[in-house]
């Protein structure tokens, strides 16, 4: 509320601060603009389809190879050097060659924040299943229990804790991933180019506008992690 | 119940390390049906190990377990783990950890329900199920989950027949 009262009163404190932050009329001006101009909702659209498509297809590769890695010794001491080095290299720093690889737009932003979120799920997922209590394994198998079962009745159970945690860090990691991407010159739309467009053109409002929307998606994308945290796991603790 | 009154043989066991090294050998005991047995050692003797091969846990180098003069199945022994507690499914209610049994032999959700009922108003514990039936088990007292875990390999035995 405090925030709130010094942004009104920013105009009048300090005239100059408008060349970074936008002053509470324009900003309102500008959002009332951006949302009613169709490019914005083509942007915001674009940026949240990509940054989704990051996160299902990190989950689609990331949980798997978890699992094996997880599950499967010789496998993991194979590739455990590997997998701690390709999660140690900044994502952006490997974005270049994505964009080699794939060209600049939509495909190489989208593979770059997809590869950050599948090293979130495996590095969780591998030590979420070592975490597995042994003896829950070993009372299922005296009861006859399958490795399939072990997993259903088991092994998914005991996942889950981790694989929410992962799933909210690749969450936001792909949003910041796909702005991020975005800004460096995809040159496809989406926010982050709108960011950029508007800070090169001095409409420090519309910058704004889309900074606060891009806040807001994280905010809700994050409640609704904590929403199923809530609802699925809160027999944790034993 | 037949199960219960058969014995159980275990002959010229040996286990052994995946390396080759022997953990135990030369295993031989028999225990009569309805009876008790006890197997005393030292500690780092084999006895956990030569329990989890009964089990069916570790499968042996050599030597046989027999129930009834035939090899046994893996699910055929109610077995009481030493930390019996890390056992029950946390995120499953007291109820669905008792059913769990049941559930892997496929016998329907409705009717394992009414067969745990029934054996535990059989049993001599007086359990007040029906108030702590759908609590999760993760949060049951260590008693109730000591309770739970007896009454498991109570089942195992019992749902053979």
């Amino acid at each position: 509320m405090i925030l709130f009262f010094l942004w009104l009163l920013l105009p009048i404190l300090f005239p100059n601060a408008t060349y970074v932050l936008a002053a509470p009329v324009e900003w309102m001006e500008a959002l009332i603009e951006n949302l009613r101009s169709s490019t914005f909702w083509e942007d915001t659209g674009s940026t949240l389809g990509k940054a989704a498509l990051a996160f299902a297809l990190g989950f689609g590769i990331g949980v798997p190879l978890g699992l094996l890695l997880g599950r499967i010794n010789w496998l993991s001491d194979a590739f455990e050097l590997p997998v701690d080095f390709a999660r140690s290299i900044p994502v952006s720093a490997l974005f270049p060659a994505f964009v080699l690889w794939l060209g600049i737009g939509s495909g190489s932003q989208v593979a770059a924040a997809a590869f950050g979120c599948a090293m979130i799920f495996v590095i969780n997922i591998i030590y979420g299943v070592r975490a597995c209590r042994p003896q829950r394994e070993a009372y299922l198998k005296t009861l006859g229990a399958g490795p399939w079962i072990v997993f259903t009745k088991v092994i998914a159970w005991e996942m889950s804790s981790p694989l929410l945690s992962a799933a909210r860090l690749s969450l936001s990691n792909s949003l910041v991933l796909i702005v991020v991407t975005e800004m460096l010159g995809g040159g496809v739309g989406g926010l982050g180019q709108r960011i950029q467009d508007s800070r090169f053109a001095y409409r420090v409002p519309d910058m704004w506008v889309a900074i606060v929307v891009i806040g807001v998606i994280g905010l809700l994308l994050n409640r609704i992690i904590t929403f199923l945290e809530r609802r699925f796991i809160h027999w944790q603790g034993m | 119940m037949s199960s219960l009154l058969d014995s159980l043989t275990v002959s010229n066991l040996e286990v052994s390390y995946s390396n080759g090294s022997s953990v135990v050998a030369d295993i031989n005991f028999n225990v009569p049906a309805s009876s008790v047995g006890v197997l005393l050692g030292m500690n780092g003797s084999g006895k956990t190990t030569i329990l989890n091969t009964v089990a069916g846990l570790i499968k042996p180098k050599s030597g046989e377990v027999l129930l009834a003069g035939s090899p046994l199945s893996g699910d055929s022994v109610g077995y009481l783990f030493q930390d019996y507690r890390q056992t029950l499914l946390p995120w499953r209610s007291n109820l669905g950890n008792l059913r769990l049994p049941l559930e892997l032999r496929h016998v329907p959700v409705s009717e394992a329900e009414s067969q745990v009922r029934d054996l535990l108003s059989s049993s001599e514990v007086d359990l007040p199920l029906s108030k702590v039936a759908d609590w999760i088990a993760g949060f049951a007292s260590s008693d109730c989950r000591a309770f739970d875990s007896l009454f498991l390999v109570a089942l195992a035995s019992y749902s053979l027949s």
